[in-house]
């Protein structure tokens, strides 16, 4: 979800705003009531309050991912999020978990290049519970050798599942590496296989001392709460942990492509697969929101170009899909494209490029433009119907920016981004130059 | 949880309750369904309609009492794929212009083919509702089923089966559904077999589609809007050009025309796919259908099983063994027959040990006869804890209660949920157990054959090798 939501967030901001101050059908964003505060220890609290169903959702942003991993320990931001679940003093063993799914409610993580996401759902009455056990393993996890060596076995088994089984996954991973030599985002997020064997206990004590700590640390937590009543306890249970200075990250330079790079596999599938990933800015970038309205009009809308030309049209693709993350440092657009028929993938590069270069020549319509922004106003409706959709929505603005009020004021233009903009933007970074390439052939690997 | 969500919400859907007009409910600690006003149209649907205001989006949901249950003999997944051919023309419009018509406004249009029911959804904003019904309605009534994209739709779908190939555990799971249920009428795939939809023709689209379209027996629901607003009478003024025809006869449901598989039954059917570094593994066996009386207590037991971190196989074959990242499971409820099931991936070279691992735990649970009082109790505030989430929004519980409307299984569902699993005690789980949970599984590997064979052999366990082809 979350790196999808990224983008999503600031053109989600934007409606937000937009909503709030003149649309009459803003109702269901000005009914939930919100409160930040930073801590004296650095830890952001963001709180929104929906009283309508008596669930809440709890969700804990650390601010490290794999882009923080140096070559030989990678996966160990991931493999930590699976040690935040084996216990502390106080909830020995899996306490966490059976505390949380005793009461009915659910528990889980994810991890991403930029972050490491906790997060809870249960009934509102156990909000302190929640409180209390977060609270107590952001500063008290205790890890073993034992926990550590199983939790490297069931690591390396989610990576069999979702990468070395999935071919769709050796495509991607080979055009992160070609987009991204040399730099963290050219490697898978779950890590090397090898690398998480090495890993040790030392290794796992060192990272949760250093990032895991107030300061790199967002505290979400919407739904069923008094907000100024959870903030108080919040202080309560998070106000004593002690504020430590983060080290300042430098991380690898991420290179431009410079020049186009192509590369082929091959893997036992029906039909080719084309891959293409174009190189975008970082998230705080201008160009971000017309690009992203430019992947909505060429590949996601109903009556998108791609669709009719490529699918309905000219019939080379089955599918067509595309995805666009905004991150800490510069990321991807990718664009993949099914083949069907027995059309070979260069087919559809072909095809792929005549597309993208008539954005250059021709703008899109006002109508064109219109009804991508129509798209984006439905979506945030429907993410709006409860505060803790606003919450997730609204977090990730906080998250990136600091302060989900930066990202609101900071989107007032988004209504006035036009077809030159969109023009612009393919312009810049829809070159050959700009882009790698993999070509998945369909046959019997060597 | 998305799982336990999904799980709920299904059973949710294949539930039915009891209604009034204006009708209002509790169902649970602090929850209520929303009111809603039924409404009967002249041609004889039934229209429930949910008024929000709070946000200005509608859903609509037109359910015609077709389903795939009924597709003609050799002919297996037409209704689906009439349903896709719907969008493809109607009167007026083309499919490009279709389509740039819907992002005009920004309304989604759907379909869903079920056992019983051929259901349509739309949703946008209310603003727009009066062009959505009116776009909506014209690929109801009016499709033009032009012969190009039939040509090419049937293609793609042909294709797509194809891809079926590429994922371990959907050929698994195609391969369990024809082991257990050959020439059954329950769980029938309706997309249809690789076989049938390569004969399907566009006359029997147009067939199939006169036969689907009628109002009898038809429920509408309309989530959102007021009356006020006008959204119900123009609905209703759409809804009254659906003609009234006969529905199909339950004598139209003929056996499944699946190709017998007679594996030999002590066999793990062993589906080939060279150079996979993981196999999947599913055990399974048949269950009971929808309409079982002590749903709650197979449902405690499904989460004893399966789904918590601190559940038996996860506790085992997870944290214990580091044998898998997942291990999954428990009950599908079908119309007749259902399935129960367990479901894990791991390590080409682990197969076997993790095939052994899963038959001595499950065979320890049946052993051990039942469950302890504070089990019994943790499970109960598992399940009343995680009642409020089948309630979550006012779209989501809606929705649920409108599949408790198209389904027949028992009428208090809501009202009875919280008090049955409060009785849920060690004499009923032992009877549960007793009679719905079996000693002998069928056991589908999908992975390297040539390297899970000599393991096979070590352990004395006797195999069918085949292609995935096979299961399409």
């Amino acid at each position: 979800m979350a790196a999808r939501e990224h983008i999503l967030k600031i053109i989600s901001l934007i409606f937000f705003l937009g909503s709030m101050v003149g649309c009459d059908e803003a109702g269901p964003f000005v009914n939930y009531k919100m409160k930040r505060e930073v801590l004296p220890n650095g830890l952001r609290v963001f709180l929104v309050e929906d009283r309508s169903v008596s669930l809440i959702n709890y969700t804990t942003m650390i601010k490290v991912g794999s882009l923080w991993e140096k070559e030989g320990k990678t996966g160990i931001a991931h493999l930590f999020e699976h040690m935040m679940f084996q216990g502390t003093a106080q909830n020995r063993g899996k306490g966490f978990t059976e505390a949380v799914e005793s009461r009915g409610g659910s528990t889980n993580a994810y991890t991403k290049r930029d972050m490491t996401v906790y997060y809870s759902d249960i009934a509102s009455e156990h909000l302190e519970l929640l409180v209390n056990l977060e609270s107590d393993r952001l500063v008290n996890l205790e890890l073993n050798e034992k926990v550590l060596a199983n939790e490297k076995k069931v690591v390396i088994e989610e990576r069999r599942m979702r990468f070395d089984n999935d071919y769709y996954s050796h495509q991607i991973a080979a055009l992160y590496e070609i987009m991204f030599a040399g730099h963290p985002y050219g490697r898978d997020v779950i890590g090397y296989e090898d690398d998480i064997n090495g890993l040790t206990l030392k290794d796992c004590q060192d990272f949760y001392k250093k990032y895991y700590q107030p300061a790199n640390t967002v505290l979400v937590i919407s739904g069923d709460i008094d907000t100024d009543k959870t903030l108080d306890l919040v202080k309560k249970k998070y106000g004593s942990i002690p504020k430590v200075e983060l080290e300042k990250t430098q991380f690898p330079d991420s290179k431009p492509v410079g020049v186009e790079i192509r590369k082929t596999i091959t893997r036992p599938v029906e039909s080719d697969v084309l891959l293409v990933g174009y190189r975008i800015p970082s998230q705080e970038h201008d160009d971000l929101l017309p690009l992203f309205l430019l992947k909505m009009a060429l590949f996601d809308i109903n009556s998108s170009v791609a669709k009719e030309v490529l699918i309905n049209e000219k019939k080379v693709a089955l599918a067509v899909a595309s995805e666009l993350q905004g991150q800490w440092q510069p990321s991807e657009f990718v664009i993949r494209m099914v083949m069907g028929g027995g059309t070979p993938a260069e087919r559809g590069l072909f095809e792929l490029d005549k597309i993208i270069d008539q954005t250059l020549t021709e703008p899109f319509t006002s109508n064109e433009l219109a009804r991508v922004k129509n798209w984006v106003e439905l979506f945030l409706m429907s993410s709006a119907m409860s505060g803790r959709g606003v919450a997730s929505l609204l977090s990730f603005g906080e998250f990136y920016d600091g302060d989900y009020r930066i990202s609101l004021s900071q989107a007032a233009d988004f209504k006035n981004v036009t077809a030159a903009d969109l023009m612009k933007v393919s312009r810049i970074y829809l070159r050959p130059e700009n882009r790698g390439i993999v070509i998945m052939k369909a046959g019997v690997v060597q | 949880m998305k799982n336990k969500i999904i799980t709920l919400f299904m059973v949710f859907l294949l539930s039915s309750c009891a209604h009034k007009e204006e009708s209002k409910k509790s169902v649970g600690k602090n929850t209520v369904i929303p009111a809603h006003k039924i409404y009967k149209t002249k041609n004889g649907i039934e229209l429930y309609h949910f008024p929000y205001e709070a946000t200005p989006l509608f859903t609509l949901m037109v359910a015609l009492p077709v389903g795939g249950i009924t597709d003609p003999k050799g002919k297996s997944g037409l209704t689906n794929f009439m349903t896709d051919l719907m969008r493809t023309g109607v009167e007026g419009y083309d499919e490009a212009a279709f389509s740039v018509r819907l992002d005009d406004l920004a309304a989604s249009l759907n379909s869903a083919v079920t056992e019983r029911w051929t259901i349509f959804t739309a949703s946008g904003l209310n603003r727009e509702s009066s062009s959505i019904y009116d776009l909506f309605f014209k690929m109801i009534l009016e499709p033009t089923f032009p012969i190009d994209k039939f040509s090419r739709m049937k293609n793609n779908l042909l294709e797509g089966f194809d891809h079926v190939v590429d994922s371990p555990s959907s050929v698994a799971f195609r391969a369990v559904a024809r082991i257990q249920y050959n020439g059954s009428k329950s769980a029938r795939n309706f997309s249809g077999l690789l076989k049938d939809v390569s004969t399907l023709t566009i006359h029997d689209v147009k067939e199939r589609y006169e036969e689907m379209l009628t109002s009898e027996g038809a429920k509408v629901a309309l989530i959102g809007g007021t009356e006020a607003n006008g959204m119900v009478q123009n609905l209703i003024g759409f809804l009254e050009k659906i003609p009234v025809a006969p529905k199909i006869s339950e004598n139209r449901i003929h056996k499944w025309d699946y190709k017998e598989l007679n594996f030999p039954e002590n066999n793990i059917v062993l589906i080939d796919k060279p150079g996979l570094r993981q196999s999947d593994v599913v055990f399974s066996y048949k269950g009971p259908s929808r309409k079982v009386p002590e749903y709650e207590t197979l449902r405690a037991i499904e989460n004893y099983l399966f789904e918590s971190q601190n559940s038996l196989f996860q506790r085992v074959i997870r944290e214990e063994k580091g044998l898998s990242y997942s291990i999954s499971g428990g009950f599908r409820f079908e119309d007749e027959l259902g399935l129960f099931h367990i479901h894990t991936a791991t390590s080409v070279e682990k197969t076997a040990e993790v095939v052994l691992e899963i038959e001595k735990t499950y065979k320890g649970f049946l052993e051990q006869k039942g469950l302890s009082d504070p089990e019994i109790a943790r499970l109960q505030n598992m399940l009343k804890g995680s009642f409020p989430f089948m309630l979550d929004n006012h779209y989501v519980l809606v929705q649920s209660y409108f599949g408790l409307l198209l389904g027949d299984v028992r009428k208090n569902f809501y009202d009875t949920y919280v008090d049955n699993i409060s009785h849920i005690n060690g004499a009923l789980v032992r009877n549960v157990i007793e009679k719905y949970m079996h000693k002998n599984f069928r056991i589908v590997v999908v992975g390297d054959a040539k390297k899970i064979i000599p393991q096979l052999k070590k352990v004395g366990k006797k195999y069918t090798k085949v292609r995935p082809q096979q299961f399409l």
